[in-house]
């Protein structure tokens, strides 16, 4: 663009110019000595055509001065409608600079006027192609919180995966070391349960012999009850026989008695009988104490007997109780071989079955291992990905933020932005809680 | 010769300190000579002087409009023996169940009857300065008892038969005795 000619400059020059052809004229005059010398006419027409020629010069003088102002306003004119035109311009470009595609471009000029055309339009362009990418752009902000959520999910699940790996292998751990218990204790129930059952028929012997004794002793108790009835009965005999002793204990008493009152009646006559009343008391006392004595000792004796009776019946059926007992115990003890060899079958079985539980659990411990390294890929995968996402979403955020700075609309200021304040701020995934980061670090 | 006379003399004074003095034959105490038996249940005892026998109880003959415990007239030596049951005349019950076997057979002037035993044991010869005066207890035989002996830890009573046949029942024994009197009166 040239630069337009200072009307000041613009003005001298027309005037120098008319000055000059005037100074050529007069020159050209004096030189060709047409000036006339003294006085005459031809010197009056000089003076009047010198003086004509002064008064044109002054006439040109101010005709250029007059020029020059007029185009010097003319240039002040267009010199200041071209500045205000560049200057809107100029401030256009500055706020589309700033970001502001809403600032319309208008000049005077048509050289401004066209300019502030291409801006208008390579605005209007701007905000088309902003507008076109806002939609994705939102889009993209949206699946990318997505993905940051899922990102975070998938991680909390990685470490809640991981802890339950964990647990999982403990509990296969304690269900392997409680099949060694449960195999070793059905070992030792399978020994028990033999030596049960040794034990059981050594029960069984002894309760043969037992119930042989006790049949023994049942006949023995019976043949010694026969014997102490007879016992009964005889001590009944002896009960009545020093029963009747006393009775004729009493009557000699009576006697002696008798026989004393006779000595007493007939006085010196009877001291004969006296001495025989008095022997025959003496012996009556003996004989009644002998026979208290007996008669005491076989009472006891009868009461022991019917004691005895009565326990050796008691004894009988007891031993009947006892054989009954043992009938029972027998049966019993069959029932426990049984139930013991039954017992040892189940334990045998146990066994088995704890043997393919260890093995069972020993191939799921393997495979809980390959799971546990699976898991730990999976949990740093999830974490590149939280990183990765975290990293996009701070992208998304600074380009958004960026793009938020360019206004497109002319109504909404604020809500103008480009990109919606969601957009903006980094996903939560950013901030993910130092628990989760604690948990993904302990997890296998 | 000295010799052996004074050891014989030191013998004779060691055996006059040291020998035992001869006993004495003592007073022939005076014993008290009864039998021991029960009446009622209650063992007493009786002077035989006042028994003229004790004998098995006879079987004896109801008498009619006599009181409870008159048993019967029973034979007795050849005369009749009036029978009374012990236990209703001194417990005033009558006897039931088993007949007691045994009676003692009382001679006094005017008054010759049985009694019968609960129990006869044997005769006692006590001392007689440990007689006891005194009957200790009220009971039934109280009025007819004079004074008795402890013996085996036991207060033995003596009936007096003299206190017994002036007692008024056994002059009278008619069922109505008491409203004869009054009658009579």
């Amino acid at each position: 663009m040239s630069t337009p000619v200072k009307p000041g400059i613009f003005s001298i020059g027309l005037v120098a110019i008319a000055a000059g052809v005037l100074v050529c004229l007069v020159a050209t005059v004096y030189s060709l000595n047409i000036v006339p010398e003294g006085t005459g006419p031809a010197t009056a027409q000089w003076a009047a055509v010198r003086a004509i020629i002064l008064l044109v010069l002054v006439v040109l003088v101010l005709l250029g001065l007059l020029t020059a102002v007029l185009l010097w306003q003319d240039y002040r004119q267009q010199w200041r409608r071209q500045s205000a035109g560049t200057a809107a311009i100029t401030a256009a470009l500055q706020r589309m600079a700033e970001g502001d595609l809403t600032a319309d471009a208008s000049g005077d000029t048509p050289a401004t006027v066209a300019i502030a055309a291409q801006l208008n339009t390579a605005s209007e362009r701007q905000r088309e192609l902003i507008r076109n990418i806002r939609a994705p752009f939102e889009a993209l902000v949206s699946e990318l919180h997505n993905v940051g959520k899922s990102t975070r999910t998938q991680l909390e699940g990685s470490v809640a995966l991981g802890q339950q790996l964990q647990q999982s292998a403990a509990a296969l751990a304690r269900n392997r070391q409680n099949a060694d218990a449960a195999k070793t204790t059905s070992g030792q129930v399978s020994a028990t349960g033999n030596q049960h059952r040794l034990l059981v028929t050594r029960g069984q012997g002894l309760a043969r012999d037992m119930s042989r004794a006790s049949t023994d002793v049942r006949e023995s108790v019976q043949d010694t009850s026969k014997s102490a009835k007879r016992q009964s009965e005889l001590i009944q005999s002896v009960t009545t026989a020093a029963e009747y002793i006393q009775a004729l204990n009493t009557k000699i008493s009576v006697v002696a008695i008798n026989t004393r009152i006779e000595a007493e009646r007939a006085g010196e006559h009877g001291k004969p009988f006296l001495g025989i009343a008095e022997a025959m008391g003496d012996l009556l006392r003996e004989a009644e104490a002998e026979g208290r004595k007996i008669t005491s000792e076989v009472r006891m004796l009868q009461n022991l007997s019917a004691e005895n009776l009565s326990s050796m019946e008691t004894t009988v059926g007891a031993v009947v109780t006892i054989l009954e007992f043992v009938e029972r115990l027998d049966d019993a003890l069959g029932e426990i071989s049984q139930g013991a060899e039954k017992m040892v079958l189940q334990a045998s079985s146990l066994t088995d079955v704890t043997t393919q539980a260890a093995a069972g659990a020993d191939e799921a411990s393997a495979l809980m291992a390959r799971i546990s390294e699976q898991s730990l890929i999976l949990g740093e995968s999830s974490e590149l990905s939280r990183t990765g996402v975290v990293a996009l979403q701070q992208s998304v955020a600074t380009l958004a933020r960026n793009l938020g700075r360019i206004r497109i609309d002319h109504q909404d200021s604020s809500a103008g932005e480009a990109v919606p304040a969601a957009a903006i701020a980094p996903s939560s995934a950013a901030t993910e809680p130092a628990s989760i980061e604690m948990s993904r670090r302990a997890a296998p | 010769m000295t010799t052996a006379l004074v050891a014989l003399g030191e013998l004779q004074d060691h055996y006059a300190s040291c020998a035992v003095e001869p006993p004495s034959p003592q007073e022939p105490e005076a014993l008290w000579v009864g039998v021991l038996l029960g009446i009622a249940g209650v063992r007493l005892l009786v002077a035989v002087t006042d028994l003229e026998a004790i004998i098995e109880t006879p079987v004896a003959t109801r008498v009619p409009g006599t009181r409870p415990w008159v048993l019967g007239i029973a034979a007795h030596q050849g005369g009749l023996l009036p029978l009374f049951c012990g236990d209703g005349l001194f417990e005033r019950r009558v006897q039931g169940g088993r007949m007691q076997e045994y009676c003692m057979v009382i001679k006094q002037p005017g008054y010759h009857f049985g009694i019968t035993l609960s129990k006869v044991e044997r005769t006692l010869k006590l001392p007689l300065r440990a007689r006891i005066d005194d009957y200790p207890a009220e009971d039934e035989f109280a009025a007819c008892c004079s004074g008795g002996f402890h013996h085996e830890d036991q207060f033995l009573g003596i009936l007096d038969i003299g206190k017994l046949v002036t007692d008024r029942s056994l002059s009278d024994v008619a069922a109505d005795a008491g409203q004869a009197s009054e009658d009579r009166q």
